[in-house]
């Protein structure tokens, strides 16, 4: 077929469609694709065609061809996905919009015709998840015990878009091969339920100091050695404050005096000990209305303990996709180094006990490994860490 | 008071007025007197301030700047150009202060952060110049959406920082030999690997499986292998495997493509492997099934792999194949569909010039030799030399999982199979 002949085709074709004759448009569109002449756009134009006839199945076709023939053709791959959701094939509509929506996310610009389609994939793709994930919750709340696992409901979540996985994040030191665990199981930790028989004896002491102004100091503290990302609005903010009973491995001394009970239970508890920084063992108070901004630890080889005192209604705290409440008196264990934050939404002060134990997964020569690490730090800096809890 | 306001107003017109007809002398002339009306006046402080730096008077530029610093102290900028101020005049003690008072202001302000490093350094303070370059290396963004009066600074701090944690990691390497010599038989792969992460010899690789993620699991490149005691029948057997992988060899047929998307899809990274033989499976075990024609060929495989705790997900697990790599061929850097099940491979037929790379680790395929690895984690591999490269490849369950999230995962695989009406695939 010569030059000459495809061109008056064409335009022949797309005349006729202008006119509304498709029939007339796909018949010539026909002959030049037939005679191996057809490139990626007549291809689309005569899919678009066949479409309008309603004849999806050689649309289709067409379309597919196109694709083949130019794979990285966004209006392509939306035709494809348009196609298929005509003719009911959900799925496989589903799965071209998202490859439009891949696609689409590496082009440098999108033009601007082509935003409505994409959008319309993305109600699609939604619409498609949002109805598998009904369906698969149904079906699942028959299974016995299908929620027992709050591992697995996490990945259903996850997996439904509903939310994303938290992992570790130390913002200093990171120790691999660890699970990614927001709260760890109590039970664990075989010191915990002697600690909380103290709870009472540890909140008297904590009142007092409460009764006393001024004894607080900002939890985080102006630091002028390493930039303070994500809490900067906490830096030397009263609203979230401490009192520390041993403050990156030392005793304060007068402040230990003025708690003995307090110094006395947690003597019991198998503390992290590093040199000059660990253990950390204080009172964290946060004011009434007070939000701590979501956050990440210093180093994934401790866990913070809580052991909530005073706790009115409203205070709520969150690692990765995990929200509780503190209950006076009930020990929890979470890593730091996953994002958390905390809310006290009462108009009361909220009054924690906090401390740092290993990780149980951590073996002894492991324990010692992190230890030796951060004893030859400090010998080849010179200089006390600017350290964190 | 209205006066000078009016009077101030029209000072500041014909300010811009001199300035935009060049006539710069004009333009200074004015801002002095705006200054004997106001002060604390922001944009002639600067003016006047930066015209001083210009001609070398650092003596009234400072005077210019001191006093912004004290009215207009919110603005890191003012702080940054006291300390260049203070840096032109050698006064070290003053230009800290000045960067202080910058970082107070904003603590990411690159400049200052920048400048900081810097004066740590010609302070000859090796280690707090480290740690301020790190700081700057964290702070910029990539070369490319950075301006490009702070490429050459953020790039001096970026090879600073590399050269430093070198030293620091032969440092500490000298530091902990006694550790290891001292506790000899534990098991202290993952501390080494903390060490080399955290001087940047290694990488934080993460679990990034493209369809479902399975909280809570330890990201691990190699599992220990005495968790798969199971293996140990493969092992012993190599040789009776490669038998039956060299029969199906030989017949030539059953051998298909790894990589079988359809031509219409984006195929990224696996463009050149697509449909390509230079890769190429035998599978025994597909998308949850017993390939038939196949199985029956490979008994005493087949009798082996009924050994494993095979995940079982409808439609998509287990999967078990011969994996037939050709000479000079590359498997890009890739991650996988989930992170509930582990990837085994049994080596079978090994060339020199092999190997296969798990996040930060590098292993050789030893023939006899197996091993369990997650394959969510991004790994790669390569056949370098001029004969083929034959692994029993199959998947395995995560051994973390308890037997009643593995029911679970199974009966999620088989809910989403009923709602979609077809099995396989991984999508949802």
């Amino acid at each position: 077929m010569q030059e000459h002949e495809v061109s008056v085709l064409v335009q022949h074709g797309v005349k006729a469609l202008r006119q509304g004759n498709t029939a007339e448009a796909i018949a010539a569109f026909s002959k030049v694709v037939d005679a191996g002449r057809g490139d990626a756009s007549l291809l689309m134009a005569l899919a678009a065609a066949y479409r309008r006839e309603r004849r999806l199945e050689p649309a289709l076709e067409k379309a597919a061809h196109a694709l083949r023939m130019e794979p990285a053709n966004l209006q392509a791959v939306l035709l494809n996905a348009d196609l298929l959701a005509d003719s009911g094939q959900t799925r496989g509509a589903a799965a071209y919009y998202l490859a439009a929506l891949k696609l689409a996310s590496t082009l440098e610009s999108i033009p601007e015709a082509v935003q409505p389609d994409l959008a319309r994939g993305q109600a699609f793709c939604n619409e498609q998840t949002s109805l598998t994930e009904h369906s698969v919750r149904v079906a699942l709340a028959a299974e016995p015990a299908s929620m027992a696992s709050p591992r697995f409901c996490e990945s259903l979540d996850i997996m439904f878009g509903r939310t994303k996985p938290y992992l570790q994040q130390p913002k200093h030191y990171f120790f691999p091969d660890l699970p990614h665990t927001a709260f760890f199981d109590p039970n664990q930790f075989d010191w915990v339920a002697e600690l909380e028989q103290h709870t009472d004896a540890i909140r008297e002491e904590v009142l007092a100091l409460l009764a006393t102004p001024d004894q607080f100091k900002p939890y985080v503290e102006r630091n002028f050695r390493s930039p303070q990302f994500g809490v900067n609005r906490m830096v030397n903010n009263p609203e979230w404050s401490a009192f520390y009973l041993w403050k990156h491995g030392e005793l304060i001394e007068q402040n230990a005096a003025r708690c003995p009970r307090t110094v006395a239970a947690i003597g019991r508890v198998p503390l992290t000990q590093m040199p000059a920084r660990s253990p950390s063992v204080l009172f964290s108070i946060m004011k009434p209305n007070a939000h701590i901004p979501p956050h990440h630890g210093m180093i994934n080889t401790r866990l913070i303990a809580h052991l909530p005192l005073i706790v009115p209604n409203g205070c709520e705290f969150r690692v990765g996709n995990h929200i509780r409440r503190w209950q006076e008196g009930k020990v929890w264990i979470f890593d730091d180094t996953i994002e958390h934050e905390a809310w006290n939404r009462s108009d009361q002060t909220r009054a924690i006990l906090l401390f740092e134990v290993w990780r149980p997964e951590l073996s002894n020569a492991e324990r010692d490994g992190v230890n030796s690490l951060f004893a030859a730090i400090d010998a080849h800096t010179g200089q006390a860490p600017a350290w964190e809890i | 008071m209205a006066d000078i306001e009016k009077q101030l107003r029209a000072i500041e017109g014909q300010v811009e007025q001199a300035i935009r007809s060049g006539r710069e002398s004009d333009a200074a002339r004015l801002w002095t007197q705006i200054l004997v009306l106001a002060p604390s006046h922001v944009a002639a402080l600067t003016a006047v301030g930066q015209r001083a730096f210009r001609s070398g008077d650092l003596a009234s530029a400072r005077a210019a700047f001191d006093r912004l610093t004290l009215v207009a102290g919110h603005d890191p900028l003012h702080w940054t150009n006291l300390a260049l101020i203070c840096q032109q005049q050698n006064d070290a003690i003053s230009e800290a202060a000045a960067i202080h008072g910058a970082l107070s202001a904003d603590p990411s302000d690159l400049l200052a952060l920048i400048l900081r490093a810097e004066l740590f350094d010609r302070q000859g303070n090796r280690h707090q110049a480290a740690a301020a370059f790190g700081a700057v290396a964290t702070v910029a963004p990539p070369m490319a959406r950075l301006a490009p009066q702070f490429r050459p600074a953020v790039a001096r701090a970026r090879s600073f920082r590399d050269q430093y944690d070198h030293e620091f990691g032969v440092f500490l390497d000298q530091n902990l030999a006694r550790v290891y010599e001292q506790f000899g038989a534990a098991p202290l792969d993952r501390f080494r690997d903390s060490l080399d992460i955290l001087v940047g010899r290694k990488r934080r690789y993460q679990s990034q499986p493209s369809i479902f993620y399975y909280p809570g699991l330890p990201t691990i490149e190699f599992f220990d292998r005495a968790l798969f005691p199971w293996l140990d029948g493969f092992e012993a057997d190599t040789a009776a495997i490669a038998d039956e992988f060299h029969n199906v060899l030989r017949a030539d047929a059953g051998f298909e493509p790894y990589i079988n998307y359809a031509s219409d899809v984006p195929v990224n990274q696996w463009a050149e492997l697509n449909h390509n033989p230079s890769w190429s499976a035998f599978h025994l075990l597909r998308d949850g099934q017993r390939v038939a024609d196949n199985a029956v060929r490979c008994p005493r495989t087949m009798q082996l792999l009924a050994t494993v705790p095979a995940p079982d997900q409808p439609g998509r697990s287990p999967v078990a194949m011969f994996s037939l790599l050709r000479p000079q061929t590359r498997i890009p850097p890739h991650t996988g569909v989930s992170n509930v099940r582990l990837v085994a491979h049994v080596p079978l037929i090994v060339p020199e010039g092999c190997g296969f790379r798990v996040g930060n680790t590098t292993r050789r395929w030893v023939p006899g030799q197996a091993w369990v690895f997650d394959d969510t984690i991004e790994h790669e591999a390569w056949n370098d030399s001029t004969q083929q490269r034959a692994v029993l490849i199959f998947d395995v369950w995560h051994p973390h999982l308890a037997e009643e999230e593995r029911a679970l995962i199974t009966a999620l695989m088989r809910s989403i199979n009923a709602f979609t009406g077809d099995r396989g695939g991984f999508e949802l």
